[in-house]
């Protein structure tokens, strides 16, 4: 693959790459190292993602593995100053404050859900994809997709049903 | 869309039968719409919408370097290592061929025991060493007379069991 074509197929998936990263990992600092880390790693690899039939479903393998790779470094180091600080300096106030909320809010669904109806959860709902895509992602078949999916869903219904009825 | 039909979409939605398309219109529906009659669920569609409009920090660029090797699939490796492992195992045989060789009784260093111990240490060690089994011979019976006890419990505990 040349520098072109990685330019046309594969840095339009910038944002969809980030969001994925950021569902993943619920922490803007973090999904933008992740999404740097993944487009040098895609850029070494620009061969082999010729071969490859669906290429943005690798991309989105590629992050989720650079992700928890990046989570599980973050649990044995502590955080440093600088890192804080380039987190809040990253965004204007305001969007990085709009953000933290947000994420705070998926946090609240996310931690509900078993892993496997997470990881369908952050792709169908939050990603927009189609089954037939998410059982290609996650190497599931139609109906694993399928349960998961409305198990989930059911759960967070459930959710928001005693939050309105017990105001728990 | 008028609430109605946002209504039915929504009960489609949890009964797992919206297509991401239909999907996408609840989202962004909520994110305008939000009448306050039903606030969780508005509160839940606007929040996967607002998510699906989150976009990265502009100011980053990736600056992919020019000169990046390229990892090819089926690539041979740097390392050889169906060589690296012949010169292993050829290795391992001269090794073991010339530890068989240092076995053999002609090659092993057959010094005496006079050419490496003094006179006086092989005595000393002699007279060691026999007090030792002197000691020990002296201790060796002594479990004998236990042991003739208990053979006579024995025959007395079966006489006076007949």
């Amino acid at each position: 693959m040349t520098r072109e074509q990685f330019n046309i197929k594969i840095l339009p998936l910038r944002e969809k790459l980030y969001r994925y990263a950021l569902s993943l990992t619920l922490d803007t600092a973090l999904a933008e190292d992740v999404l740097q880390d993944v487009f040098i790693k895609l850029w070494t690899k620009r061969d082999q993602l010729d071969q490859v039939d669906n290429q943005e479903a690798w991309c989105i393998r590629v992050v989720r593995n650079q992700s928890l790779d990046r989570l599980r470094q973050r649990k044995r180091q502590p955080v440093a100053l600088e890192k804080v600080q380039h987190a809040v300096g990253a965004f204007a106030a305001a969007d990085h404050l709009e953000h933290s909320d947000l994420l705070r809010q998926i946090r609240l669904v996310l931690e509900k859900l078993p892993e496997q109806q997470k990881e369908i959860f952050r792709l169908r709902e939050l990603m927009g994809y189609s089954n037939a895509e998410i059982e290609e992602i996650l190497n599931l078949n139609h109906s694993q997709v399928k349960v998961n999916l409305f198990r989930a869903r059911k759960i967070i219904r459930k959710q928001m049903d005693k939050i309105i009825n017990y105001g728990v | 869309m008028e609430s109605k039909e946002i209504k039915i979409l929504v009960q489609k939605y949890w009964d797992g039968k919206t297509t991401p398309a239909e999907e996408a219109t609840l989202k962004a529906w909520y994110i305008d719409h939000a009448d306050g009659t039903d606030p969780e669920t508005a509160r839940y569609f606007s929040m996967l919408g607002n998510f699906a409009t989150l976009k990265s920090d502009p100011n980053i660029s990736f600056e992919l370097p020019e000169n990046t090797p390229v990892r090819r699939i089926n690539e041979p490796s740097r390392f050889n290592y169906t060589y690296l492992s012949r010169i292993a195992a050829v290795l391992i045989v001269a090794m073991g061929l010339t530890l068989i060789w240092k076995m053999q009784p002609n090659n092993i260093n057959t010094a005496t025991t006079e050419e490496v111990y003094t006179q006086e240490e092989i005595q000393q060690s002699y007279e060691e060493a026999k007090s030792a089994l002197l000691l020990i011979a002296s201790k060796l019976n002594k479990g004998k007379d236990a042991v003739g006890q208990l053979d006579k419990f024995s025959e007395t505990k079966q006489r006076i069991s007949k």
